[in-house]
């Protein structure tokens, strides 16, 4: 197993695709937009609720999903379609808490290395196929396949086998296995408490093996599982049709459909514009009039911290940036506070460490990097660069370019002036290659932000593992890697959060990365929409089953 | 007195024992009741600890039950168990196995053994039994709570809760009870002991008191215990002893007194009775409405009727043959104005009549107040028997003195007669003598004759018929006799005549002559330039009659007055008497002429004089003469 994949995973964050969905987020960090937690505007009033599927839910959707295929998925968009039409063996609740998916029971080993789980019965695809074993087995075995990139993949390294089929040597995975019809067992090769955890991600969800295997690409145009919803159709640039699957086996879903539709390039103004004018039933709030906008009414305003942390990020293997003396001084010299107001009003949490709230390890006594550019100059003096003298230019990577950004941007110019540094900015807005240039450690310094598919503290922490493969930082340190694999494998709730804050105060003191903020779930939604439960880990993981339209 | 006492020890008992009872009844039915609540409370308690923490654990154990993490299990148990009276804390698996167990590590994967296990094994919603720990044999109970995760039973947690410390808790609180009623009896008994004595002293002095005040000894005091109750009790009752004393010897007092009155009473009126039982008038007494309340003997004697015959009944009717009483009863009951000394006939019950006097007075109480009216019947038989009998020795003596007079009278001219008859003989022819004879004997003779005359006059039998007579004009004709002397004299006469006087029933002639004979001494009487006076009139008396107020009491006066030399007081006595005269030509026969005429109409003549100034003769008569007066005056 290689040391820094594990049990938990980081949404977008699991793959070289985890720039892309950095792209979606900083957007929507800009824009507003955020991730929220349990049952922020659930109304459970059963006045007027139809007993019928009835209604049509329309949302906005950022930017256009590159496929609806789970495994494949790697941003915020399609994952918001997927979450609806596919189901996992097992999901989280809004409490974060795991609860039984597609498989209604399963047993493990004391040991923790096998793992049966036992499927409910009569579930079907939408195409009408019933659901067995066997497509279990081919969907984890998929994510594991090379050739499907997913970003997933390293979370069920510790599968039997996982190794052996990744590098070819074997065609099948051994340690998955259908017993019967209904059961499958998951064999692990070293013992890992919470492994069904990692059965909840979004990646992990089970597809009809008939259809992906015959045509994989047009699976991901035109899915087919066993959620809620079904999908109906996807005009390009347009819009994704998805009509209520009457038979899913939690109960019918409350509305008859939903419309997503596209929005390139997340033009929050715009959306707001469509749900002003009752074309959309949710919104991003847009930055702009922020507060008059909230203050407007009309709506109802969810709003809640979201497990994220956004930052830049140093290559800690370029000069100058391999001075840690460096790192701290830029830390020290970025007014984040007074950047938090200027980009989000306020609405966002400075980010002292790199767990967010919420999480376990989060330690609120963390001290950071105070905003002090005396001491920056004087870290940069010890340095050998007084005044900036000797330092070259510093190229700092962002994968989106607009209004927010570059006056984000001109703000960090002047921070970083004012204590001699110069900086380069350069954007690249193609997701795939911005990921792909910084899993090659092209990019200096990078805008990057990381949110929780599982609240837990190595989506975050896991990511400066020497071994983990989105390690962009190139930051190596020995004890770090020891805290957190021992961490990972630690059953005590209190001996982790011990191990997490011990690493996560080497990591602040290295400074492979310069935290800016948590993110905050702010969403606008229509006042007659009902039963909203934004669980923690975002708006993609809204139960979209619940939710119905109090509207005649 | 013993008595008493040991009746009033027996109350003090009685309190006593009655307020210890209660006490205790209380105490018990206290302590039965909040025994059992607290009990209940306690297990209670108890049960619902047992049941949050099992209820927790499973809530705990739901998450590490889905991830199969034996630690986080292990943890919990341990947490759980750690609580004083925990005995164990399990987590079974869905097989029922044991997945954590606080106390035994060496169990986990073990299927335990025994029916509270199977049973809590197979629970499917929480349960709680009762059972003894294996080890140490306490008493405990046994939480059970599956843990469901949607309907479906992954695992079930297990907690066992000692009942040690509840028991020693729930005896503890018996304890602290009993000790409680101990101490409420002794203290309630005490108390009671105290209040009892308290009440039943003052109470037995009271029974005592009273029983002496019952006896009559009166002058029973009692010490007052304090100011509460009692105290006002016993005050009370001093003030009700002294109270009885004081209105005991006012009563007896006042009996006294009644019973001096009463005989005083008593005596006035027998003494009462016996004076109108002894009197010879008659009294009779009617109440305001005219009923007879009392009839003397004297007046049952009179009337004929017995007292208990007509009391109550009307006097009208008691007085029904002589009507006029009950009229004038009824008279004065109306305008109580009395009327004293109406002269009547009373007819009796037996048709006897018999005269009587009668007034009638209204009888006034105290204050004025208005009873009735008395009626007095004075019987006037003896009193008219005694006038007839003086009346008739009056005359004989009046005879007695007619004939000395007369002999004295006669015996004068005759004397002179004889003289002169012895002296014919011899002077025969003596002419003087002769004319002296011629001049006296017939002249004496004449006065014979004269005296014999006045004499048969007086002597003449009442005339049986009266005619209708006006007293006026009769006066005048008699004046008029003596018109020559008058003019004479130069005598003044005045006339007061009485307008509408109704005529009067008399002889004409005989009154005429007594009117003359009035007026003719009344001339006599007065020299030159007198005053003569008549008057005609009603007869007002002193006795206040009222005129036409009674039918037969009209009466008409004639009074004749002069200014003459009056009448000297030893000459008042014989005035009437036939011959006396104080004049020197007077025969003394008209005065007893004119009493005898009026005599003989039923009336009266009196006189009043005052010598020098002058003399009133007044004549009264009746306008009709009364039967009686007429048979009287017939029968001589």
């Amino acid at each position: 197993m290689t040391v820094g994949r594990g049990r938990w995973r980081v949404e977008g964050g699991g793959s070289s695709r985890s720039l892309l969905l950095l792209v979606a987020l900083f957007t929507l960090a800009v824009l507003g937009e955020a991730v929220s937690a349990p049952v922020v505007c659930a109304q459970t009033a059963a006045r007027g609720q139809p007993t019928e599927p009835a209604g049509t839910y329309r949302r906005p959707l950022g930017n256009e999903p590159a496929t609806l295929d789970p495994a494949r998925i790697a941003d915020i968009y399609g994952r918001t379609v997927a979450q609806q039409v596919f189901d996992g063996l097992v999901r989280f609740d809004h409490t974060l808490t795991i609860a039984p998916g597609l498989a209604e029971f399963w047993r493990a080993s004391r040991d923790g290395l096998t793992w049966t789980f036992t499927l409910r019965k009569g579930v079907r695809f939408h195409h009408g196929r019933e659901l067995t074993a066997d497509d279990v087995v081919f969907s984890l075995t998929r994510i594991l396949d090379p050739r499907v990139k997913s970003g997933a993949a390293d979370l069920f390294a510790s599968v039997k086998g996982a190794a052996e089929f990744r590098e070819g040597r074997a065609k099948n995975v051994t340690g998955l296995v259908a017993v019967d019809r209904r059961t499958v067992q998951i064999a692990l090769t070293e013992p890992f408490v919470g492994f069904v955890n990692v059965l909840a991600v979004g990646h992990a969800k089970i597809l009809p093996r008939d259809l992906v295997e015959r045509d994989a690409d047009r699976f991901g145009q035109a899915p087919s599982g066993t959620g809620p919803f079904r999908f109906e159709r996807w005009e390009r640039g347009k819009e994704i049709v998805l009509v209520a699957n009457r038979e899913y086996f939690g109960g019918a879903p409350q509305l008859a459909r939903i419309v997503y539709r596209i929005f390139p390039g997340e033009p929050s103004e715009t959306m707001y514009e469509e749900f002003r004018r009752g074309h959309l039933e949710d919104t991003p709030v847009p930055a702009r009039n922020y507060r008059r906008i909230i203050a407007e009414g009309g709506h109802v305003h969810v709003k809640r911290p979201m497990i994220s942390v956004r930052f830049y990020g140093f290559n800690t293997r370029v000069k100058p940036l391999d001075d840690r003396r460096v790192r701290q001084a830029l830390n020290h010299a970025l007014d984040r506070e007074g950047l938090i107001e200027d980009l989000s009003f306020g609405r966002f949490a400075l980010a002292r460490g790199i767990l967010p709230p919420g999480t376990l390890g989060f330690n609120p006594k963390l001290a950071g990097y105070a905003y002090d550019p005396a001491r920056a100059r004087q870290l940069l003096k010890e340095a050998g660069y007084p005044g900036g003298q000797g330092l070259p230019p510093i190229e700092i990577w962002a994968n989106v370019k607009n209004e927010p950004v570059l006056r984000e941007h001109e703000f960090v110019r002047r921070a970083l002036d004012a204590v001699g540094v110069r900086v380069e900015f350069r954007y690249l807005t193609d997701w795939p290659q911005y990921v792909k240039k910084l899993a090659g450690g092209e990019c200096p310094v990078f805008l990057y932000a990381l949110f929780a598919d599982v609240p837990d503290p190595d989506t975050f922490l896991g990511k400066l593992h020497s071994q983990n493969p989105q390690n962009f930082f190139g930051y190596s340190n020995h004890t770090v890697d020891q805290l957190l694999t021992e961490a990972r494998r630690e059953p005590d709730a209190v001996r982790r959060v011990e191990l997490y804050r011990r690493a996560e105060q080497l990591v602040v003191d290295d400074a492979p990365l310069l935290p800016i903020f948590h993110y905050t779930y702010d969403r606008l939604f229509q006042p007659y929409v009902k039963s909203v439960e934004v669980s923690g880990l975002g708006d993609p993981y809204i139960p979209f089953r619940k939710i119905w339209l109090d509207r005649p | 007195m013993i008595r008493l006492r040991r009746g009033f020890s027996s109350l003090q008992a009685k309190f006593l024992w009655a307020t210890v009872l209660v006490v205790f009844l209380l105490m018990s039915a206290v302590i039965v009741v909040v025994d059992h609540r607290l009990r209940v409370g306690i297990i209670e308690e108890v049960e619902r600890r047992g049941e949050v923490l099992s209820r927790n654990l499973a809530a705990l154990s739901q998450a590490p039950l889905l991830l199969y993490n034996f630690t986080a299990l292990e943890q919990n148990v341990a947490r759980i168990a750690a609580e004083h009276d925990v005995r164990y804390a399990i987590v079974l698996d869905a097989d029922g196995r044991v997945a954590a167990h606080s106390g035994h590590p060496e169990r986990v994967g073990t299927v335990l053994d025994g029916p509270v296990h199977a049973s809590a094994a197979a629970a499917v919603e929480p349960l709680m039994q009762q059972t003894v720990l294996a080890e140490t044999g306490e008493a405990a109970y046994d939480f059970a709570v599956p843990v469901l995760v949607e309907r479906r039973q992954w695992g079930t947690v297990r907690v066992g809760l000692s009942k040690r410390r509840m028991e020693a808790q729930i005896l503890r609180t018996r304890f602290q009870l009993l000790a409680l009623t101990a101490a409420t009896l002794l203290l309630g008994g005490a108390a009671a002991a105290v209040v009892a004595r308290r009440i039943a002293g003052p109470v037995r002095q009271l029974a005592e008191g009273a029983t002496a005040i019952s006896r009559g000894e009166l002058m029973q005091r009692i010490e007052p215990s304090g100011f509460d109750e009692i105290g006002a009790l016993a005050v009370a009752f001093n003030h009700m002893a002294a109270q009885l004393f004081q209105q005991r010897t006012e009563l007896e007092d006042a009996n006294h007194e009644l019973r001096r009155r009463f005989d005083e009473l008593e005596d006035v009126k027998r003494y009462t009775e016996n004076i109108l039982a002894s009197l010879t008038t008659g009294i009779v007494t009617v109440d305001l409405e005219g009923r007879v309340v009392t009839l003397n003997p004297a007046a049952e004697m009179l009337t004929g009727f017995f007292a208990g015959e007509v009391v109550g009944r009307y006097c009208t009717e008691l007085f029904a043959p002589t009507p006029t009483i009950g009229e004038m009863l009824m008279e004065t009951l109306a305008d109580r104005v009395p009327a004293v000394g109406v002269s009547l006939i009373l007819k009796r019950r037996s048709g006897a009549a018999l005269p009587v006097e009668v007034s009638t007075v209204p009888l006034k109480g105290g204050e004025g107040k208005d009873l009735g009216v008395v009626a007095v019947l004075r019987d006037l038989t003896l009193v008219r028997e005694l006038e007839g009998r003086l009346r008739r020795s009056d005359r004989l003596a009046a005879l007695g003195s007619l004939a000395a007079g007369l002999a004295h009278e006669i015996k004068n001219p005759l004397t002179s007669v004889l003289t002169f008859s012895r002296h014919v003989a011899r002077r025969f022819d003596d002419a003087h003598f002769r004319e002296r004879f011629q001049r006296v004997v017939p002249r004496e003779l004449e006065r014979i004759n004269g005296i014999i005359e006045r004499l048969l006059e007086l002597a003449r039998p009442v005339p049986a018929v009266f005619t209708r007579l006006r007293v006026g004009p009769l006066v005048d004709r008699a004046v008029d006799l003596f018109a020559n002397g008058i003019e004479a004299q130069g005598i003044v006469v005045r006339r007061e005549y009485a307008r509408d006087l109704p005529p009067v029933a008399a002889d004409e002639e005989s009154l005429y002559r007594a009117v003359i004979n009035v007026i003719g001494n009344a001339l006599d009487a007065m020299e030159t330039g007198g005053c003569l006076t008549l008057r005609v009139g009603w007869a007002t008396s002193a006795e206040a009659f009222r005129p036409g107020r009674t039918l037969g009491n009209h009466r008409v006066a004639i009074e004749v007055s002069d200014t003459g030399k009056g009448i000297r007081a030893e000459d008042a006595e014989r005035l009437f008497n036939p011959f006396f005269t104080t004049k020197a030509q007077g025969t003394g026969l008209g005065l007893a002429v004119t009493h005898k005429i009026v005599e003989d109409h039923g009336g009266a003549i009196d006189f009043h004089s005052v010598p020098g100034a002058g003399s009133t003769f007044r004549i009264v008569l009746p306008i009709t003469p009364t039967v009686a007066t007429a048979a009287d005056d017939a029968r001589p």
